[in-house]
């Protein structure tokens, strides 16, 4: 119940949600199911309370039987001969006092206890006061003890009913004497022990003198445990209701809230007039409270009317008892039974209780059932209704937007947008192709920055410093071998910066081809970063399910594709170096120091002059490199089997990004009617749920 | 082919074309060079009866062994020609006065290519051509092949030398115009330089040579043969000359290398064996058939002819252009 309550909640705050975005069709029918919301909500918390209720008193381990008269009936001399407590304990009206608090009476054995539980501010406030605001018409009732304190209730019209003007004084009395109980709403500790003598002061009225008393008005209820009379009612509890003599809203009150939560059987306590005697609007009042307070279960099944038979004196009714429940029997109300009893002889009370507990433990559990019948029917009821309304919910929920709404649209755009990203991707391939022929300017620039170090930097020995280095090594030849061995690196790490210019050119094709994307392709929308960023990361998006494999292929070889020194240049250099291999020259005695020095000034031009060659010849292929791996990137995105597929896969996943004008709205829109769906369907699997067990705790 | 000449009795007319620099004077001094060994193989005899011719050439080889000796102080092989230059050589049975005929090699300054018509020079150069029998077109390797040939237009001018050429082949006559790579010590180790060069020369030349097939007067052979005209040096690499010009830079192809030609015989043999069939099948006067007879001259070159003619290279880097009956041995 309560997971079918909290799916009602979000599907409620998802209509909310919904009502401000969505079309006027939509939106009746989105009130509509508004409606059915909040009456559903509305049921499902008085289904819970039912069952909390039901579920109380299945749980209760005593039976409680509720004592209800009016004041002066004998109600509470009735308990006392049941219980074998007296006046200080159970206030009896005889002695000028009056039940202003309920009183839970349970057999114990031992001295007598009592236990008060006393209303806190707000309890009091939502209680006892708040009843009188809404009664009464007053406005909204006080929300704080300062406020009840601070502002007198607006007054009663002057046509105030009677009723009214009486409740009108009570609530007033209540204001007036809050100083008097204060205390106990605002203390720490909500129960209290209290010596059985003291009890009377929380309950009664008024207090020995007929003074009134007010600390029965902070009073929840008083707990009272006491060995009765006859130690073989263990299993059962009685409790002392207010009258309801004098149209006390805060007696009807009390006594609706103990019938409904803590009474099993209800006694009332009538003494018939020893004069004349008829059934009252009173009597049928107080009947019709009680009858209300439970309507599920008929009044009939667990009231009895016990009539307080007066022997002797001047207030003898004896003669009036049959002809009282005569005159009830044929009144409306109705009751399982209608016992007499002198209510001061406990003989007599215990014999009609024994009597009324008898018949009531026979129809108690046929009442449970019933009750838990109901709840069940309650629940189902709750669950059909609440399938109702997913049925209705789900109208709205289909429309969200389908995608034979946006896909044309899509489809045009995509088409539009894969016509001018393959005309960009092909006029770049033609550009390049167009440029291989050109000299890449960075390259040759930087090919001949490092033939002018190189020029400058590798520098021959002179014959002099050949001739010290042949006297050391003992043989020219030995020197011209070293010589060479020397040079080799010296020249070939003079070209070791070209990779830079290298990176440039496959920099500047990446720059060119992410251009084509996020311009003709509208793919800038995706804010990816800059060109080889943008590509890789465009690359990582595309998904690896094998639905784009194409274009998965495509992009890793664009972005894959580096140009290096190591790949392109080294090689060339190293070759040409070859002619300054030692041996490549065989030594020859005649040369000597000079001839050494000639030859190796000689061959060191001449590889740098090579090199220039290797390296002139080069300064094309960065672009031709560049041409074929582009045009190979084209080929492979769009002109490969399935491409164009795998583009509109791609592009259907980001259209919102790169239509956000065109998609973001039926995406969002499409995105809250699929939050509806989901919120429909946590109310139907709520309301799939099973019924909660309700059976009569055990003992 | 022959022009008489009352001193120098018939005479044959060579010239050394091209543009300066290309090696025109080395190919002239090469050619003087190996004059007395191939002809020293037959029973003919080379003579130079003018002392001018004779200085000058001995100056031009000398120049060559010095070139070839290299060494840091760069020679810069054979001066250039500054002006248009005649050498006489004759040729004849040993022993016998007057030689039967005489070459007459005219070297040209390369430049007189760039200059125009009316120039002294010039107008001479125009005179001379149409009369030659055998036109030596000097041709610098390294620019044809390397750097992809991008200095080749500068150096060789092939399109320019070719006009040349035509010009000088249009008239009547039995011509013969002999293709002469120089310079080609660096690629001749590799036949797939050689056949790169003779590749690179008949694309050159390509409507040059197409148009010996297709004009139908002309007479004209063409062969090529490409030389080392001093063995020594590699060509190296080319520097920038004082006014942006490329310069060709060589040096030793080894430590110890010496002056060592090879196949500068070629160029002459192949001269010399047009110009004995030619000579062999002229006009003959009564009295020459006479002399001839008597001196059983035919058979005597015929004799030498093949002699020197069977050394003739006609593959790796050598190869018959274009045929002429003239260059067929007998």
């Amino acid at each position: 119940m309560v997971r079918l309550d909290d799916a009602l909640a979000h599907l409620d705050d998802t209509q909310r949600m919904l009502q401000a975005k969505v079309d006027p069709d939509a939106l009746d029918t989105l009130q509509h199911v508004a409606a059915s919301i909040a009456d559903l909500r509305r049921q499902g918390a008085t289904v819970r309370r039912d069952i909390g209720r039901t579920d109380a008193r299945l749980r209760r381990p005593t039976l409680t039987i509720g004592a209800v008269g009016r004041g002066g009936q004998g109600k509470s001399r009735f308990l006392q001969s049941l219980t074998g407590l007296s006046d200080k304990e159970i206030p009896a009206a005889r002695g000028g006092f009056m039940t202003g608090a309920p009183s839970l009476i349970r057999p114990g054995t031992g001295p007598t206890t009592a236990e008060v539980e006393f209303h806190d501010a707000a309890s009091f406030l939502a209680d006892l006061i708040a009843p009188y605001y809404r009664e009464l018409g007053l406005g909204p009732p006080p929300s704080s003890l300062a406020e009840f304190e601070r502002t007198r209730p607006p007054a009663l019209p002057a046509e105030a009913s009677m009723r009214a003007s009486h409740a009108y004084d009570h609530l007033g009395t209540y204001r007036d004497n809050l100083a008097a109980y204060r205390n106990y709403l605002v203390g720490q500790h909500r129960v209290q022990s209290v010596p059985p003598e003291e009890i009377l002061r929380f309950v009664a009225q008024h207090d020995g003198a007929g003074r009134p008393t007010h600390d029965f008005r902070a009073v929840r209820r008083v707990r009272i445990t006491a060995q009765f009379l006859h130690d073989d009612l263990g299993q059962l509890a009685v409790i002392d209701l207010p009258g309801l003599g004098d149209t006390n809203l805060h007696d009807e009150h009390v006594l609706r809230q103990a019938l409904d939560g803590e009474v099993d059987l209800v006694l009332f306590i009538r003494r018939p007039d020893p004069l004349r005697e008829d059934v009252h609007d009173v009597d049928v009042d107080l009947y019709d409270v009680v009858r209300t307070a439970l309507p599920e279960l008929p009044v009939e099944q667990w009231s009895f009317l016990v009539l307080n038979r007066v022997e002797g004196g001047d207030g003898d009714n004896t003669a009036m008892i049959e002809q009282y429940a005569a005159a009830v029997r044929r009144s409306r109300i109705r009751v399982t039974d209608i016992a007499a009893a002198n209510c001061t002889d406990p003989a007599q009370v215990a014999e009609v209780f024994d009597t009324v507990v008898e018949q009531a433990v026979r129809t108690l559990d046929d009442l449970d059932r019933s009750l838990v019948d109901r709840r069940e029917l309650e629940v189902a009821t709750l669950l059909a209704d609440a399938m109702v309304l997913v049925g209705e919910a789900q109208v709205l929920a289909r429309r969200a937007v389908p995608s034979s709404a946006w896909f044309p649209r899509f489809l045009q755009l995509f088409n539009d947008t894969h016509g001018r990203l393959s005309r960009g991707l092909d006029e770049l391939v033609e550009q390049l192709r167009g440029s291989t022929t050109e000299h890449d300017d960075e390259l040759a620039a930087a090919i001949k920055a490092a033939l002018h170090r190189a020029r400058a930097n590798v520098v021959v020995p002179s014959s002099d410093e050949i001739v010290t280095r042949a006297a050391k090594a003992g043989a020219y030849g030995t020197v011209f071998n070293d010589l060479t061995n020397e040079l080799r690196p010296q020249i070939s790490r003079q070209f070791l910066d070209l990779d830079a210019a290298l990176k440039l050119r496959v920099d500047a094709m990446h720059r060119q081809v992410a251009e084509v994307l996020t311009d003709a392709g509208q793919l800038g929308t995706l804010h990816l970063g800059g060109a080889h960023e943008f590509l890789c990361a465009f690359a990582a998006r595309l998904p690896d399910d094998g639905t784009t494999a194409e274009l998965r292929f495509g992009f890793q070889f664009l972005t894959e594709f580096t140009l290096n020194y190591r790949g392109l240049i080294q090689h060339r250099v190293r070759r040409v170096l070859d002619k300054l291999k030692p041996d490549s020259m065989p030594y020859d005695a005649s040369a000597g120091a000079e001839g050494i020095e000639y030859i190796l000034q000689e061959l060191v031009a001449e590889t740098l002059f090579e090199i220039e060659t290797e390296l002139e010849n080069l300064i094309f292929e960065p672009r031709e490199a560049v041409f074929a791996v582009v045009e190979e990137f084209r080929d492979r995105v769009l002109r490969s089997q399935g491409a164009v597929d795998e583009w509109r896969t791609v592009y259907e996943a980001l259209r919102s990004d790169v239509w956000a004008e065109e998609f973001e709205a039926l995406a969002a829109n499409t995105e809250l009617f699929n939050q509806w769906t989901r919120a429909v369907e946590g109310v139907a699997t709520a309301a799939g749920g099973q019924l909660p067990v309700l059976q009569r705790a055990a003992g | 082919m022959f022009v008489r000449d009352s001193t120098h009795g018939r005479v044959m007319d060579v010239v050394m074309l091209g543009p300066r620099g290309v090696g025109k004077t080395s190919l002239l001094a090469s050619l003087y060079d190996q004059f007395p060994s191939v002809v020293g193989e037959s029973a003919l005899e080379l003579s130079v009866t003018d002392g001018t011719t004779r200085s000058l050439l001995q100056g031009y080889r000398e120049d060559l062994r010095r070139f070839a000796r290299g060494g840091p102080a760069r020679d810069r092989g054979v001066g250039g020609t500054t002006n248009l230059r005649q050498y006489l050589l004759g040729l004849g049975t040993n022993g016998k006065r007057p030689p039967q005929m005489t070459l007459r090699f005219t070297d040209m300054p390369g430049v007189l290519l760039d200059k125009s018509d009316g120039h002294a020079e010039r107008v001479k150069l125009n005179q001379i051509l149409p009369t030659a029998s055998v036109i030596f077109v000097a041709i610098d390797s390294p620019a044809m092949l390397e750097r992809r040939g991008v200095y080749n237009e500068e150096i060789n001018k092939p399109a320019h030398v070719s006009e040349f050429v035509k010009d000088a082949v249009t008239t009547t006559g039995h011509k013969l115009v002999v293709f002469v790579p120089l310079k080609c010590e660096r690629y001749a180790a590799s036949a797939a330089d050689l056949t790169q060069l003779t590749v690179e020369v008949k694309r050159h030349y390509r409507s040059l040579i197409d148009g010996f097939a297709s004009a139908p007067h002309v007479f004209c052979g063409a062969v090529l043969t490409t030389v080392q005209t001093v063995g020594s040096m590699h060509f190296s690499r080319f520097e920038t000359g004082t006014y942006g010009e490329p310069c060709e830079v060589f040096r030793l192809s080894r430590f110890g290398a010496t002056y060592d030609p090879r196949d500068t015989d070629q160029p002459l043999r192949w001269m010399l064996r047009f110009a004995v069939n030619g000579f062999m099948a002229r006009d003959k006067t009564v009295g020459e058939a006479f002399r001839d007879w008597w001196n059983d001259t035919d058979h005597t070159l015929t004799q030498a002819l093949r002699k020197f003619g069977a050394a003739c290279k006609e593959d790796e880097g050598f190869e018959i252009l274009h045929r002429h009956p003239y260059l067929e041995l007998p």
